[in-house]
C-alpha cells in the first residue's frame, strides 16, 4: 500500500465511520423532533390562516423555513459524507495505477480527502453561521473534488496505455 | 509488471470461500435488490404518493379560505403520513445499495486489514446480516409507527434499524483498526497489488470516473444556481397561497397549488438526476474492479459493460427530461434502470461462476 492508498483508504474508511455515526445520532436524537416540528409549523401557518391571524401565520411560516433549512443540511451531511468516503475507498484500490509520482498521488488524495470533508461540513456550517464562510467552505470543498477527480481522470488516462490483457 | 503476471494476484483475493468473496457477492445482491426496490418504490409508491400529498394540500388550503382549522391539521396530518410513506421506503432504497457499496469497498480493502482469517469472516457476516436486516425494519416505520414502543417518538421499527446501523458502524471500526494494524506492521504484509488493465475494467473506471465527475458538476450547478432559490421560492408560494386562502381567492388558490406542485417536481427531478449519475458511477467503478472475476465469454463481458455505461448515462438525463417531456421520458428512465439491473445481475452471475469453477478446480487438485 503506499502513501496516497493508505490516506485514501483510512481516511475513507474513518469519514465513512464518522458520516454513520451522525446518521445514527441524527436519527436517534433529532429526525423525528425536527419533522415533527415541520409539519406542525406548516400546519399551524394555515391554521392561523384559516382564524384570520395572519401575524401568527407568518411566524408559523417562518419556523417551517428555518426548520426546513436546518433538517436539509443535516440530511446532506449524513448522504454527502458517506458517499464522498465511499468513493475515496474505490479510488484507493486503484490509484497507484494512475500515472503520476508518488508525490503528486499523495498531493491528490489529501485533496479529495480536504474535499470530502470541507464539502458536508459547509452544510452543517450553515445552519450556525450566516454570512459567506460556510459558502466559502463549500466552494473550496466542490473545486478540491472537481479538479482532484478531474486529476485522477487525467493520471487515469495516462497510466499504462497499451497493457490491456482483454 | 506485466499484465500476465498481474492477474493471478488480483484474482487470488476471490480463490478461497472467504471474506473478500463474501463481501463482494453480498455486495452485489444488496446493489441489485436496492435497485429493484428503487425501481417498485418510483412506481408504486412516489408517483401515486406525490398525486394524494397535492390533493391534500389543496384540500387543507380550500380548508384555510373556508375558515376550518380542524380540517387544516386533519389533511395535514394526511399529508405527514403520506410523506413518512414515501421518505422511508426512499431511505430503505438508499441504505440497501449504500450498503451495498460499502461492502463492495471492504471487500478490496481485505488484503490491508490486519486481522486474523475468522474474524474478518465474521466481521463480513456480520456487516451484510446487518445489511440486509437495516433496510427491512426503515420500511416498515411507516406501517409499525409507534405501537407497544417504550419510546415518545421513535417506535420498534425505527429503534431496530437504528441498531442495525449502529452494527455496520462497529463493524467498520473494527476494520479501521485492523488496516491501522496493517500500516503498523504488525502483521504479514501481502503487498496486494491491484492493477485494472484490462478493457472491461478500463471502460468502466473511464466511464465511472466521467458520471460521478458530471454528477459533481451538476451537483456544484444545482447548489449554485437552484438551491437556495428553490427554497426561498418555496416559501413564497406558501405565504401567497395562505394570503390567497385569506382573502378565498380561488383562482389564485389554484395557481399556487400549480407552482407548489410543479416546484416540488423541478426540484425532486433536478436533486434524482444528481444523486443517480454519481450513483452510477461509483458503480461503474467498482464493476471495473469486479471484471477480472466475471467468468463470461469475452463478447457477453463487453455487452454488460457497455449496458451498464449506456443505462447509468442515460437514466439521469431522462430523470432530468421529465421536467419538459414528463411520462415519455420517465419510461425511458425505468428502461435505462432495468439496463443497469440486467447488466449487473449478468456480472453477478460471471462471478459464481468464476467461484464456482475455482472451488471445483480446488477440489479436483485434492
Amino acid at each position: 500500500m503506499t502513501g496516497s492508498q493508505k490516506i485514501l483508504l483510512s481516511a475513507g474508511l474513518a469519514l465513512a465511520i464518522v458520516g454513520m455515526a451522525y446518521g445514527f445520532w441524527y436519527a436517534v436524537a433529532d429526525e423525528h423532533p425536527t419533522l415533527e416540528r415541520m409539519g406542525v409549523s406548516l400546519a399551524s401557518a394555515f391554521a392561523e390562516t384559516a382564524k384570520g391571524e395572519t401575524d401568527k401565520a407568518d411566524e408559523f411560516l417562518k419556523v417551517y423555513g428555518d426548520t426546513r433549512f436546518e433538517y436539509l443540511r443535516e440530511v446532506h451531511f449524513h448522504s454527502h459524507l458517506v458517499a464522498l468516503s465511499t468513493l475515496l475507498l474505490i479510488l484507493g484500490i486503484f490509484f497507484r495505477q494512475l500515472a503520476f509520482s508518488e508525490r503528486t498521488r499523495f498531493l491528490l488524495a489529501s485533496l479529495l480527502v480536504f474535499g470530502t470533508v470541507a464539502l458536508p461540513l459547509a452544510s452543517l456550517l450553515e445552519i450556525l453561521f450566516t454570512g459567506s464562510f460556510a459558502r466559502t467552505v463549500a466552494m473550496l470543498g466542490a473545486v478540491s473534488l472537481i479538479g482532484g477527480l478531474g486529476a485522477v481522470m487525467v493520471g487515469f488516462l495516462r497510466s499504462a496505455e497499451g497493457s490491456q490483457v482483454d | 509488471m506485466t499484465p500476465s503476471a498481474i492477474v493471478p494476484r488480483i484474482t487470488g483475493l476471490l480463490d478461497r470461500a472467504g471474506p473478500a468473496r463474501l463481501f463482494i457477492i453480498g455486495g452485489m445482491f444488496l446493489v441489485i435488490a436496492g435497485m429493484i426496490f428503487g425501481d417498485l418504490f418510483a412506481v408504486f409508491i412516489m408517483h401515486p404518493n406525490n398525486a394524494n400529498i397535492g390533493g391534500e394540500l389543496a384540500a387543507a388550503v380550500a380548508a384555510a379560505a373556508a375558515g376550518d382549522p380542524d380540517t387544516v391539521f386533519s389533511h395535514f396530518g394526511v399529508i405527514g403520513s403520506l410523506l413518512e410513506n414515501a421518505g422511508t421506503k426512499k431511505d430503505a432504497h438508499v441504505h440497501i445499495i449504500h450498503a451495498g457499496y460499502l461492502a463492495f469497498a471492504l471487500a478490496f480493502l481485505q488484503p490491508w486489514v490486519a486481522l486474523g482469517r475468522k474474524h474478518k469472516m465474521l466481521l463480513a457476516k456480520t456487516f451484510l446480516w446487518a445489511s440486509v436486516v437495516l433496510p427491512v425494519p426503515i420500511f416498515l416505520i411507516y406501517y409499525v409507527g409507534l405501537v407497544f414502543s417504550p419510546l415518545q417518538s421513535i417506535g420498534w421499527a425505527s429503534i431496530f434499524a437504528d441498531l442495525s446501523g449502529l452494527v455496520l458502524i462497529v463493524v467498520l471500526a473494527v476494520e479501521l483498526v485492523g488496516m491501522w494494524r496493517y500500516a503498523r506492521g504488525t502483521s504479514e504484509r501481502d503487498g496486494a497489488v491491484l492493477r485494472l488493465d484490462g478493457r472491461n475494467s478500463r471502460t468502466l473506471l473511464a466511464g465511472g470516473l466521467l458520471l460521478v465527475l458530471a454528477g459533481f458538476l451538476f451537483g456544484a450547478f444545482y447548489a449554485g444556481v437552484h438551491m437556495e432559490e428553490h427554497q426561498s421560492r418555496e416559501l413564497i408560494i406558501l405565504a401567497d397561497l395562505m394570503e390567497q386562502a385569506g382573502v378565498q381567492d380561488s383562482a389564485a388558490m389554484n395557481q399556487g397549488m400549480m407552482a407548489y406542485g410543479g416546484l416540488q417536481a423541478e426540484r425532486g427531478v433536478m436533486i434524482a438526476a444528481h444523486a443517480h449519475v454519481i450513483e452510477f458511477g461509483l458503480l461503474a467503478l467498482m464493476m471495473a474492479i469486479v471484471q477480472p472475476f466475471v467468468f463470461l465469454s469475452a463478447a457477453w463481458r463487453r455487452r454488460l459493460v457497455w449496458m451498464m455505461l449506456v443505462g447509468g448515462t442515460v437514466l439521469p438525463i431522462a430523470v432530468y427530461s421529465e421536467m419538459w417531456y414528463g411520462l415519455l421520458t420517465g419510461a425511458v428512465a425505468d428502461l435505462a434502470g432495468l439496463m443497469v439491473i440486467v447488466s449487473l445481475f449478468g456480472m453477478l452471475i460471471g462471478v459464481l461462476r468464476y467461484t464456482g469453477k475455482v472451488d471445483v478446480d480446488e477440489g479436483e487438485k485434492s
